[in-house]
């Protein structure tokens, strides 16, 4: 029963510690907001380079701390487009707004594209993106309530 | 009150009263402190110091502090740092019998950003980045010795700042009076 209360006390030191932990980092995240740390990000991910895999649409991130992390991952592991600021908002059909609850307090949105004249989607004849290429409202919204594709939910939204 | 300020008036002018004077004047106290608040005016932490002077008989300080916080955010090879500053003025006024006082105070802190870039030297930066200016007002409590030595403080410090608005804050403090 000793053990037992003593794991129990345990895990209630963690969950503390954990708890207050979140709230000191959810506190700094605020004031550092506040001092104009945060920024916008986006990671086109249509335009990629050499050993990249395009893909119909762009992810942006508004209000993150982590905004230069956010591009060089872009970078690194999509070899796609980054940059300051918002995705190019011309030819998008629809996007998906990520139901996450990120720690700095950033909200995510993907943007899906309409690539049908896209100059090199039909270059050899094989599909240039890689699936899901959204074609209509319709199939964002699908893609949006996929939840292999946004384990944590996301909601169809419009530039 | 009527009594301490006959007290105030017979202390300065006599010697005797001095000596024998049931308690000292409200305006009496260290003249200068040193603290680290954490949160508070200077938004994340600041190391201040303030100087305390008397006039109509009651206690007034005037602080001035800075922090400073550089945070490399992006772990890619040739990422720079965020840099996030600030320096707090505030001028306040302490009410009540030592060592409790009620904490009163009006102020400004001038915030600078420099944002983080990634590893090809990209800036990710807010409309914010730069110097800016943020009013700050404060309503606490603060522990202060009337012959100095350790002091403490908690209060409401919020932050109003043009394009950001009203920044509802708080900031506890602790450190050395003398």
């Amino acid at each position: 029963v000793k053990l037992r209360a003593s794991r129990v006390f345990g895990a209630l030191v963690v969950a503390a510690i954990a708890n207050a932990c979140s709230v000191v980092t959810s506190i700094a995240v605020e004031g550092a907001d506040f001092g104009g740390a945060s920024a916008n990000a986006y990671c086109d991910r249509r335009y990629v380079t050499e050993g990249g895999t395009p893909s119909a649409f762009c992810q942006e991130v508004v209000g993150t701390l982590a905004a230069s992390q956010f591009a060089d991952d872009c970078r690194d592991n999509h070899e796609a487009t980054t940059g300051p600021g918002l995705c190019p908002r011309a030819e998008i059909i629809a996007g998906c707004h990520l139901d996450e609850n990120n720690s700095d307090n950033s909200q995510v949105w993907d943007w899906y594209y309409d690539v049908a004249s896209f100059p090199d989607a039909e270059a050899d004849g094989a599909p240039y993106f890689a699936p899901p290429v959204a074609t209509s409202v319709a199939a964002v919204a699908a893609i949006c309530a996929d939840p292999t594709r946004y384990p944590q939910g996301a909601e169809l939204a419009f530039p | 009150m009527p009594a301490l300020l006959a007290a105030d008036v017979s202390s300065a002018t006599s010697p005797v009263a001095t000596a024998t004077a049931a308690a000292p004047p409200a305006s009496a106290g260290p003249d200068n402190q040193v603290f680290l608040e954490l949160l508070g005016n200077g938004l994340l932490y600041s190391l201040n110091y303030e100087r305390f002077f008397s006039a109509w008989n009651q206690r007034f300080g005037i602080r001035g502090g800075g922090s400073f916080i550089t945070y490399k955010i992006s772990s890619a090879n040739g990422a720079g740092n965020l840099v996030l500053a600030s320096v707090p003025v505030v001028a306040s006024w302490y009410w009540g019998p030592s060592p409790h006082k009620l904490q009163l105070g009006l102020g400004a802190s001038a915030l600078y950003v420099s944002a983080a870039t990634d590893a090809t030297g990209q800036k990710f930066s807010s409309s914010e980045e730069g110097l800016g200016i943020a009013a700050t007002a404060v309503v606490g409590y603060r522990y202060l010795p009337r012959d100095g030595g350790f002091t403490f403080g908690i209060g409401f410090t919020p932050l109003l700042r043009a394009g950001r608005g009203l920044l509802p804050w708080g900031g506890a403090s602790g450190g050395f009076a003398f």
